[in-house]
């Protein structure tokens, strides 16, 4: 699966762009966090040093229109759900991010009528990156946690590992709503995710979570992006149930945390325990385990 | 010797008209297996929201007989979506089918809006298009058995002429 995802991410861009962007070094291919399509601007890829373009010319409307075609495979009736959402997910855990000009009714998003910018999501398995960490989560049982840090902090890198090591001897439910985690295609994941995964992909997470409770026993429930009151719905539901719980959320501390009303309620009620705070330095990303719980 | 070349000709001549007959009702029969098709695509749209690679994929394995080498060709051609639109691929795969003149146009603008908006749309889109060919077909048939026979006589006709002129 190494490298795959930027090779997958590639093969959606009109064939010039595909072609600048597979003549970029192996080296930066490598590191390529998200490749980056803006109408009216050269396309750019995401380092985590920042952007760099990486195009001879400008992207226009009829680019970023090929792009979206190729990755619902010319079937808007099946992506449309996700695109109202404002994403694509990709086969191979590629998530294509949409932005432009949005179509509503009557309070619900139609469409996405004229795109301006897409993001190209590239997913990276960090095999090994938890080893550390997973021991002390586990020292006394398994608890409750949140994994947090600022957006393209390495949470769903960081959750793909924790429910591999997880899965190895428990039978862990992953809501995986975006296809990211597993980056499931037809069903199928095609990252290790350990073998006593199961993967729920497409579903919202209350909906999934219900289906998961029911249907498969869980003893871990893995999801990806607390995100709004309905995913804290599905934690709560889901809290009640004798299941442990592992999910992301967007949050660079657990004391910014505590800030937010979403998540303020939800530590109030004391589901989660424990919380990663993942930081990202020179020399890669560190993980700080804190308590939750006075 | 010179009747039987005489014989020949006019014999040539009606196998000529023969085959431009079959040739016609080889058209409309893969007109109607593509209008089957259409009603398959429509259900799988409409109620599975199929992508349609796998619409094709479907169709060109257990599709109607005479329609499945088109969907066989949008397969093969799929692949290339992001140097082609769908649309450009669809009409592609479309001029390599012989149909009655007049199929084209309404299988074209059905290929501009597949895939584009959501399952409801394109359902009005698929009705439209088989609505057009069916009455397509229809107008074919009637007037197929008047056309076959007028084929077979100026076929039969033009061979004797010449046949008698050669004499």
């Amino acid at each position: 699966m190494k490298g795959q995802g930027f090779k997958i991410a590639a093969a959606l861009l009109p064939g010039d762009i595909r072609a600048a962007a597979l003549a970029l070094p192996e080296r930066v291919r490598a590191r390529a966090e998200e490749l980056r399509l803006r109408a009216g601007r050269r396309g750019s890829v995401l380092l985590p040093e920042g952007e760099r373009p990486f195009t001879a010319r400008e992207l226009d409307v009829r680019d970023l229109e090929s792009v979206l075609e190729t990755a619902t495979r010319a079937s808007a009736h099946t992506a449309l759900e996700s695109v109202r959402a404002g994403f694509v997910a990709v086969g191979g855990g590629v998530r294509l991010g949409l932005s432009g000009v949005v179509a509503e009714s009557e309070g619900r998003v139609l469409a996405i009528r004229r795109l301006g910018s897409m993001a190209l999501r590239i997913p990276h398995e960090a095999r090994g990156c938890a080893d550390a960490l997973f021991p002390a989560l586990c020292e006394g049982g398994f608890r409750d946690t949140l994994l947090l840090s600022t957006p393209g902090g390495g949470k769903t890198t960081l959750l793909r590992e924790l429910v591999r090591l997880l899965g190895g001897s428990r039978r862990v439910a992953l809501l995986d709503e975006r296809g990211e985690v597993a980056g499931a295609f037809d069903g199928l994941p095609r990252f290790e995710i350990g073998e006593r995964t199961d993967v729920l992909t497409g579903a919202d997470k209350r909906r999934g979570a219900m289906m998961m409770l029911r249907a498969m026993n869980p003893e871990v429930l893995a999801m990806d992006e607390i995100t709004d009151a309905a995913d804290v719905e599905a934690v709560r539901l889901a809290a009640g149930c004798g299941v442990r719980l592992l999910a992301t959320a967007h949050a660079a501390s657990a004391a910014e945390l505590k800030r937010r009303p979403l998540y303020r309620a939800l530590l109030a009620e004391g589901i989660f325990e424990r919380a990663v705070e993942i930081a990202r330095g020179e020399g890669g990303r560190s993980y700080a385990l804190r308590e939750l719980r006075a | 010797m010179r009747a039987l070349l005489c014989l020949v000709i006019a014999a040539a001549s009606a196998a000529l008209g023969l085959a431009l007959n079959r040739e016609q009702s080889a058209k409309l029969r893969r007109l109607d297996a593509l209008i089957a098709s259409l009603d398959t695509l429509r259900a799988e749209i409409s109620g599975r929201l199929t992508p349609l690679p796998d619409c094709a994929e479907q169709l060109a394995h257990g599709g109607p007989a005479e329609a499945r080498g088109f969907y066989a060709c949008l397969c093969a051609a799929l692949p290339a979506l992001g140097e082609l639109e769908f649309a450009q691929i669809w009409s592609a795969c479309l001029a390599e089918l012989e149909l009655p003149s007049g199929a084209l146009g309404p299988l074209e603008d059905l290929g501009r809006s597949l895939g584009r908006f959501d399952a409801a749309a394109q359902c009005v889109a698929l009705e439209r298009c088989t609505a057009s060919l069916s009455g397509l077909s229809r107008a074919c048939r009637a007037g197929a058995a008047q056309l076959a026979r007028l084929r077979l006589g100026l076929a039969l006709s033009a061979g004797l002429l010449l046949a008698v002129t050669l004499y």
